[in-house]
This record gives C-alpha cells, structure tokens and sequence, in this order.
C-alpha cells in the first residue's frame, strides 16, 4: 500500500492508518525540531503538535510532494513559531573563509567513535540552527535541494549557497574541535 | 578530480552526520494517536443527506397541509352561510386562487431560504 493510498485510508475515517506516518516520520521530525528548539522537551511538544496539524489538514495535501517533505515543513514552521527565534542568521560568517578541508586531516582516526559522535553533535549545536538544519536534511535523509526549499521555505539558489557555507562551517569548526582533542584541552 | 574528492568529503559528512539523527521516545506516538483520535471522536458527525429529503418533504406537507385545511374551512363556511350558488360564482374561485398563491408563494420562499443557507455553508 502506497502513502497516497494511506492518506485516502486516513481521509475516509480510518484515523490509525495516521499511526503508519507517525512511526515512519517521527524521528526525522524530532530532529528538525530539535536543531530548531535546542531541547528535546519543546522539539516532543512541536513534533505532536505538527503531527496534530498535518491530520487536520490532511484534505488539502496534494501528491505533488512527498508526504515527508509536506510533514517537515509542517514540523519546520511549527518550530521556528514555537522558539520565536531568527534561525537564518549571519553570525560566524567571516570565520569560515579559513575553513581546513577535512579530507586532508587524518586527526579524526585516533578518536573512538563515542567521542567522535560528541563532537559532531557538539560541532553541530554550536553552529548557526539555520545551518545545522540544512545539513541534518542534506547529509541525514538525503533530501534533494529542491525539496529542502520546499521545507525551509527558501529558493533553490539560496539553500546552495548556505549549505556551501555550512558545510564549510562545518569543518572548520569541526577542525577546531579536532585540534583541541589534540591538544588536550577536552 | 575536484568532484571525485567533494564526493569523498560528501560521503565523510555523510557518514559524521548520520550519527546525530535524534530518536523519538518511545510514548511519543502513543500521545500523537491519543490526541489524534480524541480530535477525531470530538468532531461533530455530518448530518446524514437524507435529512435535506426528509425536510423538504415535511415542509411541503406543512403548507399545503394548511392551505388545503384553510380551503376546506373557506368551502365549507361559503356553503352554510351563503349557500350553494356562491361556489360557483367567480368572487369564490377568486377567493380560492389568491389562498393558493399566497401558499405557493409562502412555500417557494421557504425554498429558496433553505437553498440560500445551504449554499452559505
């Protein structure tokens, strides 16, 4: 049975049929959220409250998109409404022109993977919400870029350029972190 | 050669990034489709369509219903007080005709309210 089928399913009364797009959607949910919010508390509250709009306003999804994409950006204004927070800021912008190509470290082999996990997600939350977002939807679930201006509300040309940018913020934070490890200063 | 190493540092943002996905709890989809199905227990029914037959069925019934009453009443009031010659005459039949069309008249009204307050909603 396909999504569409479902939401047919769904539309017609049969409102467990709802419980297939819940257990398939609700962990990328919670982490859009999360990289909105910054607390697992407030993203749990914004994943149920989007998942309550999305079955209200099912009647008026359209096939067009993917249903992950329409629940996103759902789960996407839910969030930034909630946080009342600017998430596409221009802090930290003059820092990444000096970013180190992460290819050419080869610091990252002696960390064990725990650590290496805390640093990502360290790394991630210190990086701009807008920023950490584009790269959880790019790089987590393989979003094209076409569907992630479809999420944030963005052009296709300006999610390019930020994720040029938070990619590149992205290791050279990451770099930052990698030479403290060295360091010791951990 | 540029792409081949972008799609390396690709594939290594990849492999970092997969790590940070978030899990839901586990009561988190109880509570979604605990709300969901409250919602849905707690929003009104459509009125079934045969009621809008059944209304106006029992609105035709009600006006002619009366008008047919109040012609009786006018036939039977000119037979006994002024006898059998006044139902022919034509001060009765035009009597007769004006109750009906105020009736119909009365009856199309009703009508096109019910059609108006449909289409509003």
């Amino acid at each position: 049975m396909n999504e569409n089928q479902r939401v047919q399913q769904v539309l017609s009364g049969n409102t467990s049929a709802f419980a297939y797009f819940v257990e398939s959607y609700q962990d990328m949910a919670i982490t859009i959220a999360y990289r909105i919010c910054g607390n697992m508390q407030d993203a749990e509250d914004v994943v149920q409250e989007s998942y309550v709009k999305a079955y209200r306003n099912l009647h008026t999804f359209r096939s067009e998109s993917k249903f992950s994409t329409w629940l996103y950006r759902i789960v996407y204004n839910t969030a930034v409404t909630f946080s009342k927070t600017r998430i596409w800021t221009g802090m930290m912008e003059t820092e990444i022109e000096y970013a180190v190509d992460l290819s050419d470290r080869g610091a990252d082999a002696g960390l064990a993977e725990r650590e290496r996990r805390e640093v990502v997600k360290d790394v991630l939350e210190r990086m701009p919400k807008g920023d950490a977002l584009l790269l959880t939807l790019y790089y987590l679930e393989d979003h094209t870029v076409k569907e992630i201006a479809s999420i944030t509300g963005l052009n296709e040309p300006n999610v390019k350029v930020k994720l040029f940018r938070a990619r590149k913020m992205f290791k050279e934070l990451l770099t930052e972190c990698f030479s403290m490890e060295d360091a010791g200063y951990s | 050669m540029k792409e081949k190493k972008r799609d390396m540092e690709d594939a290594e943002l990849r492999e970092l990034i997969q790590t940070t996905g978030k899990k839901a709890p586990e009561n988190l989809q109880y509570r979604i489709m605990h709300q969901i199905e409250a919602e849905h227990a707690l929003t009104p029914k459509k009125v079934p369509v045969t009621k809008k037959s059944v209304s106006l069925l029992r609105d035709l019934g009600n006006i002619f219903g009366v008008m047919y009453i109040l012609l009786a009443a006018i036939v039977g009031g000119a037979y006994l007080l002024l006898g059998e010659a006044f139902l022919q005459s034509p001060q009765f039949w035009g009597t007769v005709v004006l109750v009906s069309l105020i009736f119909s008249l009365f009856w199309l009204i009703t009508r096109l309210d019910y059609h108006l307050r449909e289409k509003r909603k």
